[in-house]
């Protein structure tokens, strides 16, 4: 597993990178880490279960990305994925320049590589056409790849020019015991209880994220409906636009904003609320929202991107990105709840049923064994895929691909493969 | 049953564990993929009055370089330009000021005129004295680079709105360049009137002339087309003059593949257009 983006940092990758890692290690599999160094965390590290973790030092440039260069970090993962006697690389976020050197090189020695994309991106910026040139690029030497909702397999395809049918949808999951709804809300029901509704938001404040719906809902649902509390939960540059929201309308005892707050502390936010409300304009997958319907909340998300496939109708009410739109089906959703018509205490089951991490680690495995190294494009045969990729590109794709196994030789004269000590792996767990 | 499964129609859901493998791709794969659908077919005609905005361009660079080369070259007497120049700048901005109902601004502007014009005064020895050491040719040279990137960079749009005339309008880059170059001429001259005389005469070209026609194609958009037509007309006699006949063919051919030819270009560029959108595009909030 290469990725830019791991612990020390929250987010969607990195548990996801995790979550997955565990389930391999306990399916019997070696998994090692491979990411930068953030801050003074450098050098190996172990965490749970022993996944081990190359925090390796490398300048890093934009949030958390390491420096785009093709080359550098090759003589380090090559002598990684040797020491630890790697067969398969798998590179995750397509942001993450470090995944896409290790899927390259880690192609170059022959190994069977795979690459999941997790989130979703435009064709217009030059942004994106930077970002898809260099795709393309790491699609064209994978083996594999994996992405987390359709859309998301729809997005890559384009964007990557590959094959459909190397690409494989596994969603993310959750860990559903870590998202129990709060016991003493299950039973009580009724209308004497559900008389005071809470929202719960959830989400990094960005205007992408839909904080701009956010400022213009609150102030109109609070006026629609007097027994509405808001909990808002988040930081970022929109921050400041909803307390000014709040401050314009007098609504400081009816929203709370409590700002960034810890993904373990992100249950105990969600179960204080009925709704969760997610108003984001873009989204791949949206693992939050099936956190948000274990904790038994009622989900009212616009219809963007990947979100129609996460979750059914039963638990959610889709509206448009557009401020009415979302008005009326929170306050449709408000009134289900408050009429009692919707059984929230049953989501926490059927999510469990949905998501589960050692469902995906196995479908994950089913890919790994999918490739076969007799598969395995000559270097000609991958020569003739790169000059197919476009006039100038395929042309440099070339040029790199041969540099690539040039440095592989030189490294190999100077740092000889069986010079290299192999690692004495992490004593595995007996299985029960 | 297995059978049975099998011909339950694949469903785009991930909630759901489906009989089909990771991998499967349906039939209904990137049906919501939507090709062109914000693409403009553009007219020749409409083309055609954008790109003469650089050919109008082009001209008022022009006119500052003949000037230039009829004080270098010519010894034309530099307080000419300049006083027309000052003296039409400061009718159309009293014109201008008094048609927006903005004449509140006047004083500050006033206030900046001056002190712009103070600074280029003290100034002006120190630029005469610039490039002293460097060859005429360098000058040149770097004259022509500097231009190329103001052409390439200024803002071309045809069609602005008022609240971008009062509050957008600052093309800072472009016109930056363009008084670097000015600078860079002014240097070559001999007297420290003439460098004063010229740099004045080229900051209310280059400064203001933009300014002022934009504000016409906004409201008077025939006098816009007049005064395109007019300064054609000027600079194409004063190259035939000063160049002879082979500039004023060039001169003839650039105009005519920029405003004839590059429109045909660009419509034939148009149908290689491929633009893909779809549902992972970021949605358009609607707030109001």
């Amino acid at each position: 597993m290469v990725c830019d983006f791991f612990y020390p940092q929250p987010g969607g990758v990195e548990f996801h990178i995790y979550h997955l890692s565990q389930k391999l290690i306990s399916q019997g599999h070696s998994v090692v880490i491979i990411t930068h160094h953030y801050n003074n965390r450098k050098g190996v590290r172990y965490l749970t279960n022993g996944l081990k973790v190359y925090y390796i030092p490398f300048l890093v440039l934009y949030r958390q990305t390491t420096f785009p260069t093709v080359f550098a970090a090759f003589p380090i993962l090559r002598n990684i994925f040797i020491r630890e006697n790697i067969d398969i690389v798998h590179g995750h976020a397509s942001l993450s320049s470090l995944a896409h050197e290790a899927v390259f090189h880690g192609s170059t020695m022959g190994l069977k590589t795979v690459f999941t994309d997790h989130s979703l991106y435009g064709f217009a910026d030059v942004g994106s056409i930077l970002g898809n040139k260099a795709l393309k690029f790491t699609l064209n030497s994978v083996d594999r790849i994996i992405c987390v909702s359709n859309t998301c397999k729809e997005n890559i395809v384009l964007r990557g020019a590959t094959d459909p049918l190397l690409v494989s949808v596994i969603p993310n999951a959750v860990i559903s015991q870590d998202f129990a709804p709060n016991p003493n809300n299950k039973n009580s029901g009724g209308n004497l209880f559900k008389d005071e509704i809470t929202i719960i938001v959830i989400s990094r404040l960005f205007p992408n994220k839909g904080a701009d719906l956010l400022a213009g809902m609150i102030p109109k649902i609070c006026q629609a409906n007097s027994k509405v509390k808001f909990l808002i939960a988040g930081d970022g540059p929109k921050f400041i636009d909803i307390q000014q929201t709040i401050e314009k309308f007098r609504l400081q005892d009816r929203v709370e904003l409590i700002g960034g707050v810890k993904h373990e502390q992100v249950r105990d936010v969600m179960v204080k609320g009925d709704i969760y409300l997610h108003p984001t304009l873009t989204e791949a997958f949206g693992t939050v929202l099936v956190e948000a319907a274990s904790c038994g909340l009622l989900v009212v998300t616009t219809r963007v991107g990947g979100i129609p496939e996460v979750l059914p109708s039963n638990m959610t009410i889709f509206a448009n990105p557009s401020v009415d739109s979302l008005v009326e089906s929170t306050l449709r959703g408000i009134k289900l709840l408050q009429d009692d018509k919707i059984d929230t205490s049953k989501f926490h089951d059927q999510v469990t049923k949905m998501y589960d991490w050692s469902n995906i680690a196995k479908r994950t495995e089913n890919v790994y064994n999918s490739i076969r190294i007799e598969d395995k494009l000559s270097n000609l045969n991958q020569l003739k895929k790169f000059h197919k990729c476009g006039i100038w590109a395929g042309k440099l794709f070339i040029l790199c691909f041969i540099v690539d196994i040039f440095i592989l030789k030189v490294l190999e004269f100077f740092y000889p493969s069986n010079g290299i000590d192999k690692v004495i792996k992490w004593p595995k767990r007996r299985k029960f | 049953m297995n059978r049975r499964a099998r011909a339950a129609p694949w469903r785009k859901l991930l909630y759901i564990q489906q009989p089909y493998p990771d991998n499967y791709t349906d039939q209904s794969f990137l049906s919501q993929l939507k090709r062109n659908s914000t693409v403009e077919k553009y007219s020749y005609w409409k083309l055609i009055k954008d790109f003469s905005l650089i050919s109008l361009h082009l001209s008022i660079i022009t006119i500052v370089h003949i000037i230039f080369f009829g004080i270098y070259k010519y010894n034309w007497d530099e307080t000419i330009p300049a006083s027309i120049a000052s003296f039409m700048s400061v009718l159309l901005y009293g014109l201008y000021t008094r048609y927006e109902d903005i004449q509140g601004q006047r004083p500050s502007n006033f206030k900046s005129s001056t002190f712009i014009m103070l600074s280029i005064l003290t100034l002006s020895p120190v630029l005469k004295s610039l490039s002293e050491s460097t060859s005429s040719d360098s000058i040149w040279t770097l004259s022509i680079w500097l231009c190329l990137i103001n052409l390439i960079l200024t803002n071309y749009q045809f069609d602005i709105s008022k609240s971008q005339l009062l509050n957008n309008f600052n093309p800072i880059f472009a016109t930056n360049i363009l008084i670097a170059n000015v600078i860079v001429l002014a240097s070559r001259l001999t007297t420290t009137t003439q460098v004063f005389c010229f740099i004045l005469f080229a900051f209310e070209i280059h400064g203001l002339f933009p300014f002022f026609d934009f504000w016409l194609r906004l409201n008077f958009i025939n006098v816009h087309w007049i005064l395109l037509w007019s300064l054609l007309l000027i600079t194409t006699i004063s190259i035939y003059k000063m160049g002879g006949i082979l500039f004023l063919a060039i001169w003839l051919t650039v105009h005519f593949s920029i405003v004839i030819l590059s429109p045909i270009y660009f419509l034939t560029l148009q149908k290689y257009k491929d633009e893909l959108q779809g549902p992972w595009d970021p949605a358009k909030p609607i707030v109001n």
